[in-house]
C-alpha cells in the first residue's frame, strides 16, 4: 500500500489533533494575554542569542533566557518534543499538506499554467512562517531552516513538491539534532532527494551522476573538498538502484533498494577501496567515508559559522570541523561548541535573509500570524516578493548567505514593513496600542523594543532622528526597514 | 505604493484545455482609471510642467560600462509562425490552410491590406504587422524561422519551461533561469533595477536570480508612505558602504526618479504612438526606464493570446490583432528610443509554432518550429533567417508540424555573448550548438 493517509496525518499528533478540532475555535475568542516589555540590559547575551539561534527576539523570550541562562535556554531548546505545542498545531490542522497523502496531493490544484506557485508549495511556506514566528522551539525551527537550505530541494521541479511535507516531517525533522551521517542517510534514502536529483532513474547500464555530484559538492566535501570527475562517476555507480518505488501496492513513495539495476562491479571512491558483489551496502559505504572526510567537517564547519557565527573566520571554522570530527557529527555538540565560543555575541553581523526579516520582525512586535497568501496583500505574498520562499530556490545548493545577493529585496521589504506596521497584513494582526501599553510610547521605547540596547546607542542614531517626528505606526515601520533592523 | 484595483490577470495566452475556446480581447491597462489620474497623475503633471520639460527627457545619465539593454519579450500561447512570417511560394502551405491560408504579396483577387507583405522571394509578412516593415528595411529587424527547442510535448506548460531554463528538453539538469544564469555569470554589475520582469511573479527566466524584480507597472516602483517617509528613509541609507546600504540607497535614488511617475504624463518622444494596451504602455515604461539610465540590463514582458486553436482569422481576428498590438508596439518602442536604440536589443519568442493543417475551428493546433524577432543595432537583420526544412509530407515533424532547424539557445547565446557581453554565455548554455545563423553581429 502506498503511504497512507493515515499515515501522513500523523505529521501533527493525530489523536490530539482530531480531538482538538472540536474546541478548536474556542482559542480564537480567548483575550491575549497583556504584552510584556523586557527593558534593555547592558551585556545582555539575550537579543544576540535569540537573534542568531531563534528567529529574532520577543520580549517574553528575552526574560525567559535572562532567567534560564544562556546555556540552559539551549538545552531546554534541543530538549524539545517532537510535535508542535497545540496552538501551533491548530493552526496547521486544515493544510493538506498534514492530511493527504503524497500521491493523494498530486491531485491538488497545481495552478502552473499562470506560472503561478502550486498549492502544495504554498502550504509548505504557511506552515513554515507559522512555526517560525509562533513556536516556542524557535532552535529546532532554525534548524529546519538550515537543513532544508542545505539538503535544498526546489519543489517546481517535476512535481517533487508532493514528496517535500514527508520530507520535511520524516527526514529533517526528527534528524535536526542528531548525528550527521544519520540525516545524510536519511536524505538519500529519501524519495524527495532521489526524485529531485534524479538519482531514481539512475540504473547500471545508465547511470545518472546528478545526485551523486550533489552529494559530494554540496551535501558532503564541498566544491573545493577534492573530489574528482572519477570519483563521482563511481559513487553514481553505488547508488544505482536507490530509487523510490512506484508501485502502488508495493508502497508507493517509500524508499526502495533495486537490486536488479544495481552496479554490482568493483568500486573505488576516494580511494577507498569497494569490493563488487556490493548490494545496497555500496552506498551506505560511501555516506560513511564521506561523513568521516576531513573536507566534510569544514565544508559544514563552514556553514554553521557563516550562519550562527557571522563569518567564515578560518581559525574559527577549523575549531568548528575539528569539533564535528571529534563528536562524530553531532549537531548538538557542534550548536553547544557555537554557542559556547561566544563568537555570536560580538562577532560580525549577520544579514537577515527576508525569511528572517518576516519572522523577526512580526515577533518583535509580539504579532501571530496565518502564514498564507491573501490576494498579494498576505504575509506569504511579502515572503515571495522579497524572494525567498521555502523550497523555492531552483538549484540544489540553497538560498545564498551573501548580503550582495540579496539587494534586489530592499524595496519589497519596505513594502513589507509598512504594510506590517500598519496593519495592513491580512492575517497577521498587530496591535500597536497593546505594545504602548506595555512599553510606553514615547519613540525610544520602540528603539528599544526592536533593538534592545539603549535608544542612545551611536548605532541607532540614524534610525532614533528618523522616527522622531513620524506618528507611530510610521515610527514602528521606519525601524523595521532600517538598515540596522536588516541585521541581526 | 499605489494600490491598483485588483484584477485577478487571466492567463490570456491560454485558450484550451484540449478542447478550444475563442480568444478574449486585448486587456484594458489596469491602473489608467480617473482615480489614478485625479491622485497622482495630476501632481506628477504639474511637476514636469514647472520643471519645464517632460519626465520622457529627464535622464539621470550614470554611464555604467555595459549600459546594453536586453528587452525579452515571450509571447505566451504558441504564436503561430506560419501565418507571421509566411512561406507564400509553399504549396502545400495554402493545401494545408484553405480558409487561413495568407494570400501572396502578389495576389491580384484581394485588397492590399489583406495580403501578405512581401519580405522577400520565399517569404511573406502578415499584413497587421506593416509598421515593423520600415525596420526590417533598414535592415534592424531579423526574423529568424523554424527555430525552437527539443521539446516535443507540444504542452504550454513544459515547453515555455524548457524555453525559460533555457534547456534543450525538460530533463535537463539547470532549473534555473537562462537570465538568471546569465545576471550570475556577470558578477559586478549591481544595481537594484537591474532586472525587472512586468507580470506579477518573477518569470522562470529569471528564477534564482538574485537581482530582478516584479512589477506590475511603473507605479509599483515606489517607496511606501508619504513624501515625509520618503525623506526618513533617505536620511536612514544615505551613509553607508555595506552591500544592503548601497542597495537602498540606489534603490531610492532611482525611486526619486520616478516618483510622480504616471503613464500618462511622460511623454513618448519623437512622436511615438504606442498602442492603448497593455503591451504597449508597457513598452512605454520600459523605453522610459531605459533612458533613465538607472542600470537597467534585462526587462521581461508578456504578450499573451496567440493560443489560437479556433477562429484564428486572417488579415483580421484574433491573431491579426495581436500580431498587430506586437508590430505597432515595437515600432512605437524603436521610435521613442532614437538613437538611444542602439544599446538595446529586443528578443520576441514563443514557446512553440503552430500546426501547418488547420483544424476544424478555422484554427491551428500545438506545433513544432516557430518564428524568433531580434531587433536592434547589433542584429543583422533585414532578412528571414532560417535553415528552412520546406514543407513537404517529408519533411514535417510529428502530426504534421514545421520541423525545428534552428536551435534557440543559439540565439539567445550570441545576444548575451555580443551585446550583453558576457564573457561565460556558453556556461549558460552548456550544450548548445555553436553555430548560428549570423543573426547577431559578431
Amino acid at each position: 500500500m502506498r503511504i497512507t493517509r493515515r499515515q501522513a496525518i500523523g505529521a501533527l499528533g493525530g489523536t490530539a489533533l482530531l480531538t482538538g478540532a472540536g474546541c478548536g475555535r474556542l482559542t480564537e475568542f480567548l483575550p491575549r494575554a497583556a504584552a510584556v516589555h523586557a527593558t534593555p540590559m547592558p551585556q545582555d547575551p539575550a537579543p544576540a542569542l535569540l537573534n542568531r539561534f531563534a528567529f529574532g527576539p520577543t520580549a517574553r523570550e528575552i526574560l525567559d533566557v535572562r532567567e534560564k541562562g544562556v546555556m540552559e535556554w539551549l538545552e531546554a531548546q534541543m530538549a524539545a518534543p517532537q510535535n508542535d505545542p497545540p496552538t501551533v498545531m491548530f493552526k496547521l490542522r486544515r493544510l493538506d499538506i498534514f492530511n493527504l497523502a503524497p500521491f493523494e496531493l498530486a491531485d491538488l490544484p497545481a495552478r502552473v499554467l499562470t506560472g503561478g506557485r502550486p498549492l502544495v508549495v504554498e502550504q509548505l511556506n504557511t506552515a513554515a512562517i507559522i512555526r517560525a514566528v509562533e513556536s516556542p522551539w524557535q532552535l529546532r525551527e532554525r534548524m529546519v531552516d538550515f537543513w532544508t537550505n542545505h539538503f535544498s530541494i526546489y519543489g517546481q521541479k517535476m512535481r517533487t513538491f508532493i514528496r517535500v511535507p514527508l520530507y520535511e516531517r520524516d527526514v529533517i525533522r526528527p534528524n535536526v539534532f542528531g548525528n550527521f551521517l544519520d540525516l545524510l542517510t536519511a536524505v538519500a534514502k529519501s524519495a524527495a532527494m532521489l526524485v529531485y536529483l534524479d538519482n531514481n532513474v539512475s540504473r547500471r547500464v545508465q547511470p545518472n551522476e546528478n545526485f551523486a555530484r550533489e552529494l559530494l559538492e554540496l551535501h558532503t566535501l564541498g566544491v573545493d573538498g577534492g573530489f574528482t570527475q572519477q570519483d563521482v562517476m563511481e559513487v553514481a555507480r553505488c547508488f544505482t538502484g536507490w530509487t523510490e518505488e512506484t508501485q502502488r501496492f508495493r508502497g508507493q513513495g517509500r524508499f526502495r533498494f533495486v537490486p536488479a539495476i544495481h552496479d554490482r562491479g568493483a568500486k573505488t571512491v576516494l580511494g577507498h577501496r569497494i569490493p563488487a558483489g556490493g548490494g545496497i551496502e555500496d552506498g551506505l559505504r560511501v555516506l560513511e567515508i564521506l561523513a568521516q572526510h576531513p573536507n566534510t567537517a569544514r565544508n559544514l564547519a563552514r556553514k554553521f559559522a557563516t550562519a550562527f557565527g557571522g563569518a567564515d573566520d578560518p581559525v574559527f571554522v577549523e575549531k568548528l570541523a575539528q569539533t564535528f570530527t571529534e563528536c562524530g557529527g553531532d549537531t548538538r555538540a557542534m550548536l553547544r561548541r557555537l554557542v559556547k565560543d561566544g563568537y555570536w555575541m560580538d562577532g560580525p553581523r549577520v544579514l537577515k535573509r527576508p525569511f528572517d526579516l518576516l519572522a523577526s520582525a512580526i515577533r518583535a512586535l509580539d504579532g501571530q500570524t496565518d502564514g498564507q497568501v491573501n490576494n498579494r496583500r498576505g504575509v506569504q505574498d511579502y515572503l515571495v516578493r522579497m524572494g525567498q520562499g521555502v523550497y523555492e530556490w531552483p538549484r540544489p545548493d540553497g538560498y545564498p548567505w551573501a548580503a550582495e545577493k540579496w539587494a534586489r529585496s530592499v524595496l519589497p521589504r519596505w513594502h513589507f514593513a509598512h504594510a506590517l506596521a500598519h496593519n495592513e497584513i491580512p492575517g497577521t494582526p498587530i496591535d500597536l496600542d497593546r505594545l504602548g501599553e506595555a512599553d510606553g510610547t514615547h519613540s525610544d521605547r520602540i528603539l528599544e523594543r526592536l533593538f534592545h540596547v539603549s535608544a542612545d546607542d551611536p548605532a541607532l542614531s540614524s534610525v532614533r532622528q528618523a522616527i522622531r517626528q513620524a506618528d507611530r505606526p510610521d515610527q514602528f515601520a521606519l525601524a523595521l526597514s532600517s538598515p540596522a533592523f536588516q541585521w541581526r | 505604493m499605489s494600490e491598483h484595483h485588483e484584477t485577478p490577470h487571466p492567463h490570456d495566452w491560454c485558450s484550451c484545455d484540449g478542447d478550444g475556446r475563442v480568444d478574449r480581447p486585448a486587456p484594458e491597462v489596469p491602473g489608467l482609471s480617473r482615480r489614478h489620474l485625479l491622485t497622482g497623475g495630476l501632481l506628477g503633471a504639474i511637476g514636469w510642467l514647472a520643471s519645464g520639460r517632460t519626465l520622457g527627457q529627464a535622464s539621470f545619465q550614470i554611464e555604467p560600462e555595459h549600459d546594453h539593454v536586453l528587452v525579452n519579450i515571450f509571447l505566451r500561447g504558441g504564436a503561430d509562425g506560419l501565418n507571421m512570417v509566411t512561406p507564400y511560394g509553399e504549396d502545400e502551405y495554402y493545401r494545408a490552410r484553405p480558409t487561413l491560408g495568407m494570400p501572396a504579396p502578389t495576389s491580384r483577387e484581394v485588397s492590399a491590406e489583406e495580403r501578405l507583405i512581401r519580405l522577400d522571394d520565399r517569404f511573406g509578412l502578415h499584413p497587421a504587422m506593416g509598421s515593423l516593415m520600415p525596420l526590417y528595411e533598414d535592415g534592424s529587424l531579423a526574423l529568424v524561422h523554424a527555430v525552437g527547442s527539443n521539446d516535443d510535448s507540444r504542452s504550454h506548460f513544459q515547453a515555455m519551461e524548457v524555453m525559460e531554463r533555457g534547456a534543450q528538453e525538460v530533463e535537463d539538469s539547470a532549473h534555473d533561469g537562462w537570465l538568471a544564469r546569465h545576471l550570475t555569470t556577470t558578477p559586478g554589475r549591481e544595481h537594484p533595477l537591474r532586472a525587472i520582469a512586468f507580470g506579477n511573479i518573477l518569470p522562470q527566466s529569471l528564477a534564482g536570480a538574485t537581482q530582478g524584480l516584479a512589477i506590475r507597472s511603473l507605479l509599483d516602483l515606489a517607496a511606501p508612505g508619504d513624501e515625509a517617509y520618503f525623506a526618513q528613509l533617505e536620511a536612514m541609507y544615505g551613509v553607508g558602504e555595506e552591500p544592503l546600504q548601497r542597495a537602498g540607497h540606489e534603490m531610492l535614488r532611482v525611486l526619486k526618479t520616478l516618483r510622480g511617475f504616471n503613464p500618462d504624463s511622460v511623454a513618448p518622444m519623437r512622436g511615438a504612438d504606442y498602442p492603448r494596451n497593455e503591451f504597449g504602455q508597457t513598452l512605454r515604461q520600459v523605453a522610459f526606464l531605459i533612458r533613465q539610465g538607472v542600470g537597467l540590463e534585462v526587462a521581461c514582458l508578456d504578450l499573451g493570446g496567440w493560443d489560437t486553436h479556433v477562429a484564428q482569422g486572417r488579415h483580421q481576428g484574433g491573431f491579426a490583432q495581436r500580431s498587430r498590438a506586437l508590430a505597432d508596439g515595437l515600432a512605437a518602442f524603436v521610435r521613442d528610443l532614437g538613437p538611444d536604440m542602439r544599446r538595446v536589443t529586443v528578443l520576441v519568442q514563443s514557446e512553440f509554432g503552430r500546426r501547418m493543417q488547420e483544424n476544424s475551428g478555422r484554427g491551428t493546433d500545438h506545433g513544432r518550429g516557430g518564428v524568433m524577432f531580434a531587433l536592434g543595432a547589433a542584429v543583422a537583420g533585414g532578412r528571414v533567417a532560417a535553415n528552412w526544412p520546406g514543407l513537404s509530407a517529408g519533411a514535417l515533424e510529428g502530426p504534421g508540424d514545421l520541423r525545428v532547424t534552428t536551435d534557440y539557445r543559439s540565439i539567445l547565446r550570441d545576444v548575451l555573448a555580443g551585446p550583453l557581453a558576457n564573457p561565460r554565455a556558453a556556461e549558460v548554455f552548456p550544450g548548445a550548438p555553436t553555430d548560428t545563423l549570423g543573426v547577431i553581429r559578431a
